[in-house]
């Protein structure tokens, strides 16, 4: 532990490297559409993903129009910010809907959503999470929705089937219940229980993002559901059962239910192939069904040198063959909904997240609102253990939201 | 004469340009430009040149507008100042301990024992971290040890409890909320959460800490202890000095500034906690693993909020030099 801060060094050398190279305000030139050398920031969950990305990549160059050098991150948030505050950013490089507001805010991407060919084909949930303040930044690489994971030999044994309406899922939960083992388990945080909140007609801030409305009736009644079935036992979150995640809790047999979206395919492949399960989509609330939805888009930065060969660069990646081609072998669904059902001939299984896609809420809010989403956090893990109320949360999560939305 | 004193004051710069343009351009220059960043609305998203001056907004933010950001820093110096109370003292308390045992010329496969003590301290903090994991999961070997010691089964769920020592403690004698003399606040948190304690989940992190840090210390107590002169221990024993006044009266006296180093570096060290934390809890459960450091990270990277991060930075160094400052008082005032 002596060692001096390692993350004053990062936030030091960039802030040097800025001073070294940082003449340029970010203009960017349209440059040719071909004949470009054109630089890709990526990341990759797994070495599969990298291996399809790189042929993808590969594909490309072959047609000749331009060569793209592809530089696959770890740490990609950090090595993202640092290019770009350098002021040389990679042409096109891979944006998390929830960056989307810091980059459109800061004027870092250049608007190319709807330059993409049939723009109108993708699911326009996804659409809106690329949007900030009206403009619709970058074309969707593909997307994942939240519904509930089960494991079918504990639901045949038990007699049930998926459950339909709220209390149905405790029914389920209370039959599955054993000692040491909840009926579901599922992550203490806004990015899971939002979707009790969407079923019950709640949200935290208005559709625009404007205003705080957690103060509702059908906030509290998504928040005392939830909390009402932890302080039974029926739920529980993974720390509490020894996992780091809901995949793993359930992977491990530590519950029979549990809320994730498609990345649980490929941890329950690698990790856990043993265990049989499917996917239902998750029980309609007093508002009906409702769920969210995750997504990354292909960013084009506003800085870049080659802005027209980026984009035919991108046309490329968000065509539907070769959309499909990325997507075949993984979980997550294809951004466009024409390829839909293509998609799930092979993989029927998974069609309860492909349905998530037509009434999910994007999970994207404002600049500098994950420290209002910390504080909703924080109160939810005080739900989830018992030590805080209902009331509390949604007071100290109004005040937080206003403190940013103002 | 002075032609000459010309010429080597020249060869003298010359010698030293090396480090000096080594320190200015790997040290000075950052943390003046850092400095700068501190004052500036940056989003570190965009080339620094295109950020806005902010004025002392983002130590207005930290230190004086009430807001969820100042409470979020408040609960970071919380934690921080209970993990340095914590950690500090028993870090040197074993080291000293642990060169004390080393350095005993009795003790058989010393070289075993030191090697032993100290590995942790060479050891990647992030595996370390990782293994602390599966130690305090709740079926892990802390759980398993302590059932079989204590009666009935312990369960706790060491890394997600959020509550605090002193909160439990007082609760044991029945005080369970804030009494009214703690219902108000400072910097957005209120007095009975300041008092609260290190949570269990800081706890682990503080054993961890204490564990791998202790090797290193024990091998500066180790070099202080082979200075002191065997002559004066001898001459002692001659004067008739007993075991205990010999400890007393000369080891521990002639390992002042040792312990000095220890402290100092300790100190520095657990203000700047920031792996064990990214590792092991990313500043939950209810925030109270939350550092200045991690806030520092999560500030920049996460909330593109850069400049506020550097301030951050800044009030820490402050806080840093505060805690040395007292520090050196003390001893001094001893002497």
């Amino acid at each position: 532990m002596i060692r001096p801060s390692r993350l004053l060094t990062i936030l030091l050398s960039t802030v040097l490297l800025t001073a070294a190279c940082g003449d340029d305000g970010g203009g960017g030139t349209e440059g040719n559409a071909t004949g470009a050398k054109l630089t890709m920031f990526a990341f990759s969950s797994s070495p599969a993903e990298d291996a399809v990305l790189r042929k993808a990549v590969d594909d490309y160059n072959k047609q000749g129009r331009n060569t793209v050098d592809l530089k696959v991150l770890p740490e990609y948030d950090t090595a993202l910010t640092t290019a770009l505050s350098g002021g040389e950013p990679p042409d096109v490089f891979y944006v998390n809907d929830n960056k989307l507001p810091d980059f459109g805010k800061n004027g870092v991407l250049e608007p190319i959503g709807d330059k993409v060919d049939n723009p109108g084909d993708f699911y326009d949930t996804l659409k809106q999470s690329f949007t900030y303040k009206g403009t619709y930044y970058c074309a969707p690489k593909d997307f994942s929705t939240l519904q509930l994971v089960y494991n079918t030999a504990d639901f045949t044994a038990a007699g049930l089937t998926p459950p339909t309406t709220w209390d149905e899922l405790t029914a389920a939960a209370k039959a599955l219940t054993k000692p040491g083992h909840p009926g579901l388990v599922l992550g203490p945080e806004f990015y899971r229980w939002g979707v009790f909140m969407a079923q019950a007609g709640a949200w935290p801030t208005n559709d625009d993002v404007t205003k705080m409305t957690m103060d509702t009736a059908e906030m509290r009644t998504a928040l005392q559901y939830v909390t009402d079935n932890h302080k039974a036992g029926w739920f529980g979150t993974p720390a509490a059962v020894g996992a780091g995640w809901g995949g793993e809790a359930f992977g491990k047999a530590l519950t029979s239910m549990t809320i994730e979206g498609n990345w649980i395919v490929g941890a329950m492949k690698n990790d856990f192939p043993n265990t049989k399960y499917a996917v239902a989509e998750l029980p309609a609330g007093p508002k009906g069904k409702g769920t969210m939805s995750y997504s990354v888009c292909y960013g084009v930065a506003k800085a870049a040198k080659n802005k027209a060969a980026a984009l035919d660069f991108v046309k490329f990646l968000t065509s539907p063959d070769e959309q499909y081609t990325v997507t075949k072998e993984f979980p997550v669904m294809p951004s466009r909904k024409s390829l839909a059902d293509k998609w799930l001939a092979d993989k029927p299984e998974l069609k309860a997240f492909v349905a998530g896609g037509d009434y999910a809420k994007k999970s994207v809010f404002v600049p500098g609102f994950s420290t209002a989403i910390d504080t909703f956090n924080d109160g939810i893990q005080g739900l989830a253990k018992g030590n805080k109320q209902v009331g509390d949360v949604i007071t100290s999560t109004q005040k937080a939201g206003t403190d940013i939305l103002g | 004469m002075s032609r000459i004193h010309g010429r080597q004051g020249l060869a003298g710069w010359l010698f030293m340009s090396p480090a000096i343009i080594g320190l200015g351009v790997f040290m000075v220059a950052p943390i003046a430009l850092a400095l700068w960043v501190s004052f500036r609305d940056w989003s570190g998203l965009t080339p620094l040149g295109a950020s806005e001056p902010a004025g002392a907004a983002n130590y207005a933010d930290l230190l004086t507008d009430s807001s969820v950001v100042r409470g979020d820093f408040a609960k970071s110096l919380r934690n921080n100042l209970y993990y340095v109370l914590g950690v500090v003292p028993a870090q040197t308390f074993l080291a000293f301990l642990l060169a004390l045992v080393v350095n005993a010329r009795l003790l058989k496969g010393r070289t075993f024992f030191r090697t032993a003590f100290y590995f942790p301290s060479v050891t990647s903090s992030i595996a370390v971290a990782f293994i602390f994991i599966f130690l305090f999961s709740p079926t892990g070997v802390v759980n398993t040890v302590l059932s079989a010691v204590l009666p009935g089964k312990v369960d706790l769920v060491w890394l997600d409890d959020s509550d605090g020592l002193l909160h439990l403690l007082l609760r044991a004698v029945g005080v369970d909320a804030a009494p009214g003399a703690l219902r108000g606040e400072f910097m957005d948190l209120s007095w009975w959460d300041w008092l609260s304690g290190p949570s269990v989940a800081l706890s682990s992190v503080m054993i961890l800490a204490t564990w791998t840090t202790t090797g290193t210390f024990m091998l500066m107590f180790l070099a202080g202890l082979q200075n002191v002169p065997e002559e004066l221990e001898e001459a002692a024993s001659i004067d008739g000095a007993s075991p205990r006044q010999r400890f007393f009266r000369i080891t521990l006296p002639l390992l002042k500034p040792t312990l000095f180093l220890v402290l100092t570096l300790g100190i520095i060290g657990t203000w700047q906690v920031f792996d064990q934390v990214y590792a092991m809890t990313s500043g939950g459960p209810q925030k109270t693993t939350l550092t200045p450091a991690y806030l520092i990270y999560r500030e920049g990277f996460q909330n593109s909020a850069m400049g506020r991060a550097a301030a951050i930075a800044f009030v820490v160094l402050v806080i840093i030099l505060v805690f040395t400052g007292v520090q050196r008082l003390v001893l001094r005032k001893e002497r």
